[in-house]
């Protein structure tokens, strides 16, 4: 693969979307701010390479704009504490200290202190930012065991410089989130996970840790085509089955039993550690975490009263 | 008419036609002789530029001539009138192979490359002109069954997928019986998933099977052990509750959904009475928990 294009957009709205979600699963609620669309990662299983078609990444630098509809949504939101992000249609950090995109939002969220800004990454980069960090900005990368981002992460930083990093953010003050997402289930995936839990634990501040999801592979049909053609034993190890937004799932048994094993392990180190699953059935989390989560807004709820329990008085 | 031996035979360079014999063709050669003339390029011996199933035919039928139109053209130009000769016709993928092979053999653009694809129904995209390479470049077998049972590229996508070896045997399973495209496909991408999964396929078991649908649930059972499962569990417990035929409980194929939905059709109030009166012994039971269970994938003891 060559090198990427780089496009420059001033286009002059609509930037934030809320998360798709998927009919009869439980979403976060989240709001996505499209700051750049593409990526220069090259992880086998992104979906990215399904939803955006064109090889350019796009950079919308029309930050006044975005962040004056950021603005508009914060001040007409009264129920939730809202949730922002750039790293739904691009890695977070991965061209930041190049074009130094994140800088004005993650001031801007400082000074408001009504709304959490998270910068999703799998590149462990962030010194370039240290000096405007705050707590209202939360650092995030998605962890995986080496043998996965040396076979399927391409061109990402290795797990202990990602924690590297989580580290180096929760000095600056900031709360981190963690996202084991994809999980993906390979032979030995359980062995490789429980080291990552115990890196996790050993390394990081489990108490300044704001969340931690749980997501086990997903993909649209025609990704697995793709699989094929490259014969990625890994990511086609497990059992599948397709959902009801027609996507690629392992089935619930082991999607249950994996979430399950993880939240144990995660919840051994740290009680108080907030875990929640990434787009899952009500069933799942039930079976999963003994938690009833019956709708979406339940679990806004959750994040809301983690984000008032960390946070206190301060937002 | 120009002498046979004055025509290399061997010369392939602009045949697209596959196969390049025709039954049909001879049989009209042999009682009217060959109407449409052949087009041969002007060098020693003349290499034939579009004709080569008459040709082909003549020589079977032991003619010693053929008709030929001779054309001072360079090969670029003994392409395109080779191309072109064809368009007229329905090509099968292998010929519509040849084609695009052909002309970047020939040096053509990729713009006049995409023109070509356009005119013979396939899509301007650089992954389709790859495998049509690979078609025209790739084993007799491998033509011959896509010609003989119409394989989309999809499918043939798959079966080039598999290493030569693997997609003969594969070719001489599925040769034998019909399948209908969409469940070909089906039964290939589950071979690619059973080979990446074990780097190896079950012939044997495979060959003991003689209908396609038979070979579908074998190849689901690898694929899909847990969902499988979870189908037999679901079939035992329905049937031992020994419903009537208008009570029909149904589960999410996937066994994603967290409910089942229960069928009843009735055309009275009496026989809705029968029907829901059908269903009490079986919710008295521990059977009907179970088939809650299995929504959560949950296999009884």
């Amino acid at each position: 693969m060559g090198l990427q294009k780089i496009e420059f957009l001033n286009k002059k709205g609509n930037f934030v979307r809320d998360c798709p979600g998927t009919k009869n699963h439980i979403c976060c609620g989240y709001k996505n701010i499209d700051l750049i669309e593409g990526c220069i990662l090259s992880c086998s299983y992104c979906i990215l390479k399904h939803y955006i078609k064109e090889e350019k990444i796009k950079i919308n630098l029309n930050v006044k704009s975005i962040i004056a509809e950021v603005d508009d949504l914060i001040e007409k939101e009264h129920n939730h504490i809202l949730r922002f992000g750039t790293g739904e249609l691009s890695d977070s950090l991965a061209l930041d200290r190049r074009y130094n995109l994140n800088r004005p939002l993650i001031e801007y969220f400082g000074e408001k202190k009504k709304a959490i800004f998270e910068l999703k990454s799998k590149w462990a980069q962030i010194e370039h930012l240290k000096p405007f960090l705050n707590p209202y900005t939360v650092i995030s990368f998605s962890l995986a065991p080496q043998n996965i981002i040396d076979k399927e992460e391409k061109r990402t930083s290795p797990l202990y410089k990602r924690l590297k990093a989580l580290k180096k953010a929760q000095d600056s003050g900031c709360f981190v989130g963690l996202h084991l997402d994809p999980i993906i289930i390979y032979e030995g995936f359980e062995h490789d996970y429980y080291w990552l839990i115990e890196d996790i634990g050993r390394i990081l501040d489990l108490d300044r840790i704001i969340w931690i999801s749980l997501g086990l592979l997903r993909f649209p049909a025609k990704m697995m085509d793709v699989f094929i053609q490259e014969k990625r034993k890994n990511l086609l190890f497990s059992e599948f089955t397709k959902g009801e937004d027609g996507k690629y799932r392992y089935i619930k048994g082991e999607r249950i039993r994996v979430y399950k094993t993880l939240y144990d392990l995660l919840k051994n180190k740290n009680e108080n550690l907030f875990i929640y699953l990434c787009m899952e059935r009500k069933d799942v989390w039930k079976e999963s975490f003994g938690i009833n989560i019956n709708k979406s807004e339940d679990l806004i709820t959750l994040f809301d009263k983690r984000i008032k329990y960390l946070y206190g008085g301060m937002i | 008419m120009v002498s046979i031996e004055e025509i290399n035979i061997n010369d392939r360079s602009f045949c697209i036609s596959y196969p390049d014999y025709n039954e049909r063709l001879t049989a009209s050669i042999k009682k009217i002789g060959i109407i449409q003339p052949l087009i041969v390029k002007n060098q020693s011996p003349f290499v034939v530029v579009s004709g080569f199933k008459r040709l082909k035919s003549a020589i079977n039928l032991g003619m010693e001539r053929v008709p030929c139109v001779i054309f001072d053209i360079t090969d670029i130009e003994a392409c395109i009138i080779s191309i072109n000769e064809n368009l007229f016709r329905e090509m099968n993928l292998v010929e519509k192979a040849h084609s695009i092979n052909m002309a970047l053999n020939f040096g053509f653009s990729m713009e006049e490359i995409y023109d070509i694809m356009e005119q013979i129904g396939m899509g301007r995209h650089e992954n389709i002109v790859r495998k049509m390479i690979k078609i025209a470049n790739s084993e007799e077998m491998l033509k011959d069954y896509i010609v003989e049972h119409n394989v989309s590229l999809k499918n043939v996508d798959y079966l080039l997928w598999f290493e030569p070896e693997d997609r003969e045997r594969i070719m001489n399973l599925t040769g034998k019986i019909h399948f209908t495209e969409s469940l070909l496909r089906e039964i290939l991408q589950m071979l690619t998933l059973i080979k990446i999964k074990t780097d190896d396929l079950p012939y044997e078991e495979l060959n003991a099977l003689n209908s396609p649908y038979e070979i579908k649930e074998m190849l689901k059972k690898r694929i899909n052990p847990g969902i499988k499962k979870l189908e037999e569990e679901f079939k035992n417990l329905v049937r031992d509750f020994k419903l009537p035929n208008n009570v029909n409980i149904k589960i999410d194929p996937f066994f994603e959904k967290e409910y089942i939905d229960i069928m009843i059709k009735a055309k009275d109030t009496s026989e809705l009475e029968g029907a829901l009166k059908s269903l009490i012994e079986p919710l008295k039971s521990k059977d009907m928990e179970a088939i809650f269970g299995l929504t959560k994938n949950r296999i009884p003891e």
